[in-house]
């Protein structure tokens, strides 16, 4: 059996792996790194594969970074390889082909888990028929892609990111597309009940029919053993050839979890336990992205945060960690921007007030834009902005260093409200280039 | 790493500095043109003013990049070896991560066609960026540092 010893493992090749190499490479540029990834493909933009549904991409903008990356940053990459198990203590994992054949034992001294999450399957009559598929990977996307020729009209089940993602992408290509949500509303996660107002009146004005508190617990198959149809909880049927299950996901953390690294409660989303500098309980084995936790800077906790963002920046802080840094990773909270039919949208921390005392909002609605801060001791702790996004990363900031905003808190929501607004202090910090991460 | 600084004491607010940077960033470079007959880009520099207080705000060109860091289609990411932030405009979608992540309020989206998040790029190929050259009051100076 084949086998090799690197300083650094990694295992997925998403965000956080390419977060955790370029966080290796800042510091050490000579250790030996390793990826091994159960997908055949080039790093690609998992945010992007909704895109490709569209038609207005090809393969290669997926690409996350240059093909000459893994030269470039000098990687030894094995695609197509699923990690089938990790020997924490012997510091190796076995490798075997996605394909067939045979395994590789990989032996490290640092690992990194980046195992991501997969797709939660609702639990339905007929889900074995074609044409019913979740969308978090490039291949999902691309046979959907290739199938549209056999699709007028589809069913997209969760309006989540990536439900509402699809269903837009999907519109412009599509007769019939109907996004089927178990809440009460659209995007609840990153909205309020205005922002997701906004976002459901953008979505009806592209073509896409939303159904909330519901959701499908059937689907029905014609002769070829095709979706034909699915029924939902109210016993309505909808006619369709293509049933997207976007439910959510869950963390990948069995690998983990079968080599003793603690797992966090599933009642706190179950992903794979780790410190701030995203260290497991096995010291020198490290976790990242959507299978693992990460500190929530707005909520003060551990928690799931499947974002993007996130996962990279979990695994560049892995990545220095593991050359002998001390960084934290306690810069992200439940944080998010997208773009609907043109109406752009963010929100970072809380999107609703808490119910405990102390917590105040400031709401402001245009024509056609809105804004909302939530404030705890005029710290905000919340941010909406639907429609005009100018200078959010500024309340961003501001929430992450916990400015105390009395000063200008009646400016915060006023027309160009900016760094100016900040007084000398404030506005020498906003000068001042980030020069470090957190430590 | 070139840096772009104000001496906020001195700056008035006249804003010749987005007009300037607005022209370099055109399809012409021609100021009557870029205004009369062109849709003229967002500037990348951002004359930012509460009352008496004005002064000029552009990409801080952090070592550590947190719009690069956040992007999610890697379109603006940051060369592991030179440490540079390289931003191709043909893989941004608009989803404007970018601008949620800087905490300077530096990343501005771009709305016209193509929607793509703009940020200052320090005016390649000139030896002297379009807005230090154009301040009326010397306010805007450039400086190369180390980091």
């Amino acid at each position: 059996m084949a086998s090799g010893t690197f300083d650094y493992l990694i295992i997925g090749n998403s965000a956080g792996g390419v977060g955790c190499i370029e966080g290796i490479r800042r510091q050490d540029k000579k250790g030996r790194i390793a990826v091994v990834s159960d997908e055949p493909h080039h790093v690609y933009s998992r945010p992007l594969i909704t895109h490709l549904l569209d038609g207005h991409l090809s393969g290669n903008s997926m690409d996350f970074r240059p093909r000459d990356f893994y030269r470039k940053t000098r990687v030894d990459f094995f695609p197509g390889f699923r990690a089938a198990s990790l020997d924490a203590d012997g510091r190796e994992v076995h490798a075997v082909p996605v394909a067939g054949g045979p395994g590789k034992v990989l032996r490290f001294k640092k690992l990194l888990i980046a195992t991501g999450a997969r797709p939660f399957m609702p639990l339905m009559e007929g889900l074995g028929l074609e044409g019913i598929t979740p969308m978090i990977t490039l291949d999902q996307s691309l046979r959907v892609r290739e199938d549209l020729g056999q699709v007028r009209k589809a069913v997209v089940l969760g309006a989540g990111l990536i439900g509402t993602k699809t269903a837009q992408a999907l519109a412009g290509r599509l007769e019939e597309v109907t996004l089927v949500e178990l809440g009460d509303r659209i995007l609840a996660p990153v909205t309020d009940p205005v922002s997701s107002g906004m976002a459901m009146e953008a979505f009806r004005k592209g073509n896409v029919e939303i159904i909330l508190n519901n959701t499908v617990t059937a689907a029905g198959g014609d002769s070829r053993g095709r979706i034909a149809e699915v029924t939902l909880k109210d016993g309505t049927s909808i006619p369709c050839q293509l049933l997207v299950l976007a439910a959510g996901v869950r963390p990948k953390a069995e690998l983990a979890a079968g080599a003793g690294v603690r797992i966090a409660d599933v009642k706190t989303g179950g992903g794979i336990d780790v410190n701030t500098r995203m260290e497991t309980n096995r010291k020198g084995i490290y976790a990242c992205g959507d299978c693992a936790h990460a500190w929530d800077f707005v909520t003060g906790g551990m928690r799931l945060l499947p974002l993007w963002p996130n996962a990279y920046i979990g695994g560049r802080v892995a990545g220095l960690n593991m050359t002998g840094s001390e960084y934290r990773h306690t810069w992200v909270t439940n944080m998010n921007s997208v773009d609907f039919f043109g109406l752009p949208m963010v929100s970072a921390g809380f999107v609703l007030k808490p119910e405990e005392p102390g917590f105040e909002e400031i709401v402001r609605e245009d024509e056609g834009a809105y804004a909302k801060v939530i404030l705890k001791d005029d710290i905000i702790r919340g941010l909406i902005m639907a429609g005009n996004v100018q200078r959010a990363g500024l309340y961003l900031g501001l929430m992450r260093s916990e400015v105390r905003t009395t000063p200008f808190r009646d400016q915060l929501l006023r027309d160009e409200f900016s760094a100016a607004d900040l007084g000398p202090e404030g506005r020498e910090e906003i000068m001042r280039p980030i020069m470090e991460m957190e430590s | 790493m070139r840096r772009i600084y104000c001496r906020d004491e001195v700056c008035i607010g006249c804003r010749l500095c987005e007009i300037h940077c607005q022209v370099e960033h055109s399809a012409s470079k021609d100021i009557l043109k870029t205004f009369k007959k062109e849709t003229p880009p967002p500037p990348m520099v951002r004359v930012e003013e509460r009352g008496a207080t004005s002064f000029a705000l552009q990409c801080r060109q952090c070592p550590e990049p947190y719009c690069a860091y956040s992007c999610i289609t890697g379109a603006i990411w940051q060369d592991v070896d030179t440490g540079e932030v390289l931003h191709d405009k043909e893989k941004c979608i608009g989803c404007w991560t970018c601008v949620l992540a800087c905490p300077k309020g530096a990343v501005r989206p771009d709305l016209r066609g193509p929607r793509v998040a703009v940020r200052c790029d320090l005016c390649p190929g000139r030896e002297i960026p379009a807005c230090v050259e154009s301040c009326p009051n010397d306010a805007l100076y450039e400086v190369d540092e180390e980091f």
